[in-house]
């Protein structure tokens, strides 16, 4: 018997460690509102990242290399159509609420907000809602590991 | 009467010099009733041999011996055998130490792990399912994707960068 609930105690402790390679925010999204809103997920996995940036056209073009080299995966959700456009903002910001202690607002606008995920000094995650011209939601999730300097840069047009 | 002979005899005896026909000649003495006061101390352990030669089986063993295996033959032993969890105890105690050694070490790891230069990245690769099979179609995700945010920091007017220019947008449908 003690032996077994050493196991078991042992796994419990294991377990939750183990669940600590999380999801991103878009997966997160995609599990809560996915089937009842009608949204799609477009997702570039780390792999495929990796191919991206080893592609010839990108071979000269030292800016657009250092940008992506600190990304790891985007996932791009988007709805079908308009009509869940404000219950999906909101529930976007409600998600990023409830984790506020994951994900930090860095900027927000009439239609869209910017969250970022910060651990130990590195941006992991950069968090988009938007809604486009035709008033539909869409959310883009880059993860990576990003320095200050790649928002600067994209802000600059660098 | 002067036993210096004998005492001659047990100093002797308590050096382990004496022959077999001395330590006769010893216990005869010793056997007599007659035994000085001085050696009476002697006496008990030279008697004790004589009486102990006396000591054997009764005609009676045998018949005791027979008896005795008799009961044990009514007597059926049968083997125990083990119960399942007993049988499983020292797997689950081996089991239970290398769930604890992983934990620990996945624990030690995560913590010697945790400096500045190391990467932080923690999500689940598995998770990631791509949609692309093309890394050039990809491309033009990435680049959408990066428009789009390079347009919500810049301020009003900035350029858009020419290299991540592609003419899909990110926000199309999957098929």
């Amino acid at each position: 018997m003690k032996p077994l609930l050493a196991l078991l105690l042992a796994l419990a402790g294991w377990l939750p460690a183990a669940a600590q390679r999380s999801e991103d925010f878009a997966q997160r999204f995609m599990s809560l509102y996915a089937d009842s809103h009608a949204l799609s997920c477009t997702t570039v996995s780390p792999a495929m990242m990796e191919r991206v940036l080893n592609l010839d056209t990108l071979r000269h073009d030292d800016g657009a290399r250092h940008v992506i080299s600190q990304l790891r995966s985007i996932r791009v959700v988007t709805a079908a159509n308009a009509s869940h456009t404000d219950r999906l903002l909101s529930a976007a910001d409600s998600l990023a609420s409830v984790n506020r202690r994951r994900y930090t607002p860095r900027a927000e606008g009439a239609d869209y907000a910017i969250y970022v995920r910060e651990r130990r000094g590195v941006l992991v995650e950069v968090v988009v809602f938007l809604v486009d011209e035709e008033r539909r939601f869409s959310m883009l999730d880059f993860t990576g590991n990003m320095s200050e300097d790649f928002l600067s840069r994209l802000a600059r047009n660098d | 009467m002067d036993y210096k002979y004998i005492e001659q005899l047990l100093s002797r005896y308590w050096a382990a010099e004496t022959s077999e026909a001395e330590e006769r000649i010893l216990r005869q003495f010793f056997s007599q009733p007659d035994v000085p006061p001085q050696l009476a101390a002697y006496r008990d352990l030279f008697v004790y041999e004589a009486e102990q030669e006396s000591v054997g089986l009764g005609r009676d063993f045998d018949e005791r011996v027979a008896r005795l295996a008799q009961e044990g033959k009514s007597r059926v032993v049968r083997a125990r055998r083990p119960s399942l969890g007993r049988r499983l105890r020292p797997l689950l105690h081996a089991a239970a130490v290398v769930a604890i050694c992983v934990v620990v070490g996945d624990a030690a790891q995560r913590a010697f792990r945790s400096n500045g230069s190391q990467p932080v990245w923690d999500y689940n690769l598995n998770s990631y399912t791509d949609s692309y099979d093309n890394p050039q179609e990809a491309l033009e995700t990435v680049g959408g994707s990066l428009r789009q945010l390079h347009t919500l920091l810049a301020p009003e007017g900035e350029v858009r960068p020419d290299s991540l220019a592609r003419t899909k947008t990110p926000n199309a449908p999957l098929p």
